[in-house]
């Protein structure tokens, strides 16, 4: 029988503050272990939380398997012995105590804001590694270190949960660049002002949730299956010529050390094209569905230790245009910056609406105040097409992955 | 494994520090998942793990850890990263509330059905995917968890007490033309066998949700309407029950100011509760994981804010009492205020009688998700337009959001069918403790105005 064995292991200290000062320490090293036997035609797994030996592990798949064996059907070929290693050594230099500079960094910045403004967050450090083999000699495995650190930012007094965050990933943090973009903002925080409704240019900060229905088109089961927004669109123009929109598999200093997936399938292709100027080229598939639908599989089967395979995003990425984010913000007349406009969705047809708990006025690149709530009316047609203003050759952040996205959008007042 | 012995063995009081608690959490969970017809996940996951958490020099330190063998090694390790600058423990010590042990739920522990039973039951429905007309995309998923957990404070406060829960759900897109509509019959069970049966419920499901293929968008703007008790359940969760964790209110002097007990913050018709003791439910929490007991809590009695949900933490700093609300995700992380089963108490208005008040409005039955925040938001998955007192064609909308204290003064009515929902698959999310077994609900409500996009 064939068998595979994926391990992850997570060292992590994680520090909270509360009202700019330390709360809270949390020390955390979890092993997880997941083997899958393949026998027959179907696949039976187990996994395990703590230390356990690969042998026991098995032994324990092979006694489920033949107590209540249940597998999930199979047909497709496995990778036999596929190598590849990443490790980072340069990323795990530091001990995991070094997240304690990013929060005196940010203190020294932000505490003339603590008698307006109340600071609740999280930093962590943490050393991930993720290991593959199986019963044919293939030996996968990444080990890399990563930051992360956020704040909630509430005004005293505010009813709110929190008013606004910011936050930060990746190989090596710039706090600096981080609190240079934003503080600007949170100055302008007391200041709202009025608004009337209409059509605006906006940005948000952070744009992956615009992406939701047309992601779902770029999944070879929903794609296939002819129940997603593009079915059957393969090849031909949907969007903006300036729109273009890759899966990204690999960029260690954004902490996207991929390039191997959960059954083991190499992609050297970091950025795989899924839309390219405005014409859809390529969905994403996993073994199974590769099989199935007589696609390709993109390294994009993704699992945990205890998860079957599922077929999703490495990181769904915008292609870069040629100004950066302030030079068109510099540009535009108006422009809507949103900050936080969580909750909102699509209908089946594409249609999308937001609210927007935090989003500033800015003109000509001066921010001019912050808005009242709102709510953002448009489609996936109208933001990656009709109604696509530009895409910037950079995040808002430098953290960001990805471009910002500046697209026309109906505003209204709640 | 006795987890009882390993907590019992322990002498916690033995350590240097000004308090020390221990949760061990056993944990085992099966699903499976057809998609289009296909088997393509299944599995059982057995979990044991355990969280320290030490109070010492003013700061907290915690560790999880699956050697739950070595219980002493850790809290000894734990110790050693203790600041050694001492100042003062302002962390007032939480009373010892005492031995409970409420285990019993072995009964229906669905761990102990065969996972190939559980496999049967999604074959055993699956022909209904040929009766449904207009399937383009099915998933029909299935997930149980049961959990037992332990725990003992310095204090001298012991508990143990298990959870036991299961869902199942069949999802379909459906598609006419190009017109597509998702939706999804789910039911939650405390015992294996009320998963029998269910062909008809789902078969009529399906029927109902042919209707929304046709459905147009609802024109943008403000709307009076009616919300069903699944969805007054997550406007209640969303809208004020996150507002009323007290965690939020840390590190800022004015908040209590701000939410001054005693003050008018909603309608005279609103009363909203969190009580853990909901048995059966995937809310129930007859103890918090800092070892206080569930308790009806009212955060909004007849309009008026009457509490919040507390930990021993904050209940400490805002000098009130601690309410039952302190939760973990599981043995990896720490407790946090969480909600336990949250919902606006039932009222007496006919459902009927909520429609007629709601004339030219907008009814939702269920939704996809919900947020909160300054502005809260419900993606619903059907909705009806309201005409001559009744339900009438069926619309598309994205969300409905509102500001919750605007929202919470416009409720004019609450209906007599209360009903708490629960649900096995998803929960609440806080930060990065997602997703938490929770329930709300309520009645049906009468908002006089939600605006609708």
């Amino acid at each position: 029988m064939k068998h595979d064995i994926l391990t992850t292991n997570e060292e992590s200290l994680s520090i909270e503050v509360i009202a700019g000062k330390i709360n809270s320490s949390r020390f955390k090293n979890i092993t997880k272990k997941g083997a899958r036997i393949f026998d027959n035609g179907k696949i039976y797994s187990n996994s395990f939380v703590g230390e356990i030996a690969d042998l026991e592990l098995l032994k324990k798949g092979t006694e489920a398997k033949e107590k209540v064996g249940v597998g999930i059907p199979f047909d497709y070929s496995i990778p036999l012995n596929p190598q590849l290693k990443i490790e980072d050594t340069e990323s795990m230099k530091a001990p995991l105590s070094s997240i304690n500079e990013a929060i005196e960094l940010t203190q020294e910045r932000l505490s003339k804001y603590f008698n307006d403004f109340v600071f609740n967050g999280k930093f962590q450090r943490s050393i991930h590694s993720r290991k593959m083999i199986n019963s044919e000699g293939m030996l996968l495995e990444r080990k890399f270190a990563h930051n992360e650190w956020h704040y909630l930012f509430k005004q005293v007094g505010s009813p709110n949960l929190f008013d606004g965050y910011f936050e930060e990933s990746g190989k090596k943090l710039n706090i600096k660049d981080v609190l240079d973009k934003c503080i600007p903002y949170l100055e302008a925080y007391k200041n709202e002002i009025k608004f009337t409704a209409g059509k605006y240019p906006v940005i948000f900060i952070e744009n992956g949730q615009l992406m939701g229905k047309l992601a779902e088109s770029l999944i070879a089961e929903k794609y296939c299956e002819g129940s997603a927004l593009y079915s059957g669109k393969l090849n031909q123009k949907l969007f903006s010529s300036d729109f273009s929109l890759y899966d990204v598999n690999h960029s260690p200093d954004h902490g996207l050390y991929r390039k191997f997936d959960g059954e083991g399938t190499i992609r050297e292709l970091s950025h795989l094209p899924l839309i390219e100027k405005g014409v859809m080229k390529n969905i994403i598939a996993d073994l199974r569905t590769a099989k199935k639908y007589g696609v390709e599989a993109t390294g994009n089967g993704q699992r945990g230790t205890d998860s079957a395979v599922g077929t999703s995003f490495n990181s769904l990425v915008i292609g870069a245009g040629k100004r950066s984010t302030q030079e068109i913000l510099n540009s535009l007349d108006v422009c809507v910056v949103v900050f936080m406009g969580h909750g909102g969705d699509f209908t089946d047809k594409g249609d999308f609406s937001t609210p927007l708990h935090l989003s500033f006025l800015v003109k000509k690149g001066e921010i001019i105040g912050r808005l009242p709530q709102l709510t953002v009316k448009t489609s996936t047609e109208e933001m990656f097409g009709s109604r696509l203003l530009e895409i910037a050759s950079d995040g808002f952040q430098k953290s960001n992955l990805g471009p910002s996205l500046f697209s026309e959008m109906d505003v209204y007042l709640n | 494994m006795n987890i009882k012995n390993i907590l019992d063995q322990l002498d916690l009081k033995k350590f240097p520090c000004h308090f020390l608690d221990v949760r061990i959490e056993r944990t085992q969970s099966s699903h499976f998942m057809f998609q289009n017809g296909e088997l393509t996940g299944t599995g059982e996951k057995p979990v044991l793990g355990a969280f320290i958490r030490l109070y010492q020099n003013s700061l907290w330190y915690y560790s999880s850890t699956t050697a739950v063998t070595e219980l002493e090694k850790e809290i000894t390790k734990l110790i050693s990263e203790t600041s050694h600058i001492p100042k003062p423990n302002t962390y007032t010590l939480p009373p010892n509330n005492g031995v409970h042990h409420l285990i019993n739920k072995s009964e229906n522990d669905f761990s102990k059905i065969p996972l190939d039973q559980k496999v049967k039951l999604g074959e055993h429905y699956l022909p209904l995917l040929k009766k449904i007309i207009n399937v383009k995309d099915s998933r029909i998923a299935y997930t149980d968890v049961y959990k037992e957990k332990f725990y003992k404070s310095s204090v001298g406060t012991e508990f143990s007490y298990d959870f036991n829960q299961a869902g199942f759900r069949f999802g379909c897109t459906l598609k006419s033309g190009e017109e597509l509509f998702s939706d999804g019959f789910k039911k939650y069970v405390s015992k294996f066998s009320d998963l029998s049966n269910m062909e008809s419920e789902i078969l009529a499901y399906f029927e109902e949700a042919q209707k929304f293929l046709t459905a147009k968008n609802v024109e943008p703007g403000k709307y009076k309407v009616v919300l069903s008790p699944e969805i007054t359940g997550v406007f209640t969760h969303e809208s004020f029950g996150h507002k009323s964790e007290a965690d939020f209110m840390m590190g800022d002097p004015e908040a209590t100011k701000e939410w001054k007990l005693g003050s008018m913050i909603g309608s005279s018709c609103l009363s909203i509760v969190d009580y853990g003791n909901h048995d059966n439910t995937s809310g129930w929490c007859p103890i918090d994981d800092e070892g206080t007991l569930a308790q009806k809590n009212y955060l909004i009695k007849d309009g008026v804010l009457t509490g919040r949900l507390h930990s021993t933490h904050t209940a400490n700093v805002l000098e009130e009492k601690s309410t039952g609300n302190a939760r973990a995700l599981n043995f990896e992380y720490e407790p946090i205020v969480r909600m336990t089963s949250t919902y606006i108490e039932g009222g007496k208005t006919p459902f009927n009688e909520l429609l007629k008040r709601a004339e030219g409005g907008l009814y939702f039955y269920n939704f996809k998700h919900g947020s909160g925040g300054s502005t809260f938001t419900i993606a619903p998955v059907r909705a009806y337009r309201i005409k001559d007192g009744k339900l009438a064609e069926p619309v598309r909308v994205s969300v409905m959001s509102g500001t919750v204290f605007e929202t919470l003064k416009k409720i004019e009515a609450c209906g007599d069918d209360f009903h708490l929902e629960s649900s096995a698959f998803g929960g609440c999310g806080k930060m990065e403790q997602a997703p938490l077994p929770v329930a709300d609900g309520g009645p049906s409500i009468l908002v006089n105005e939600m605006q609708i996009s």
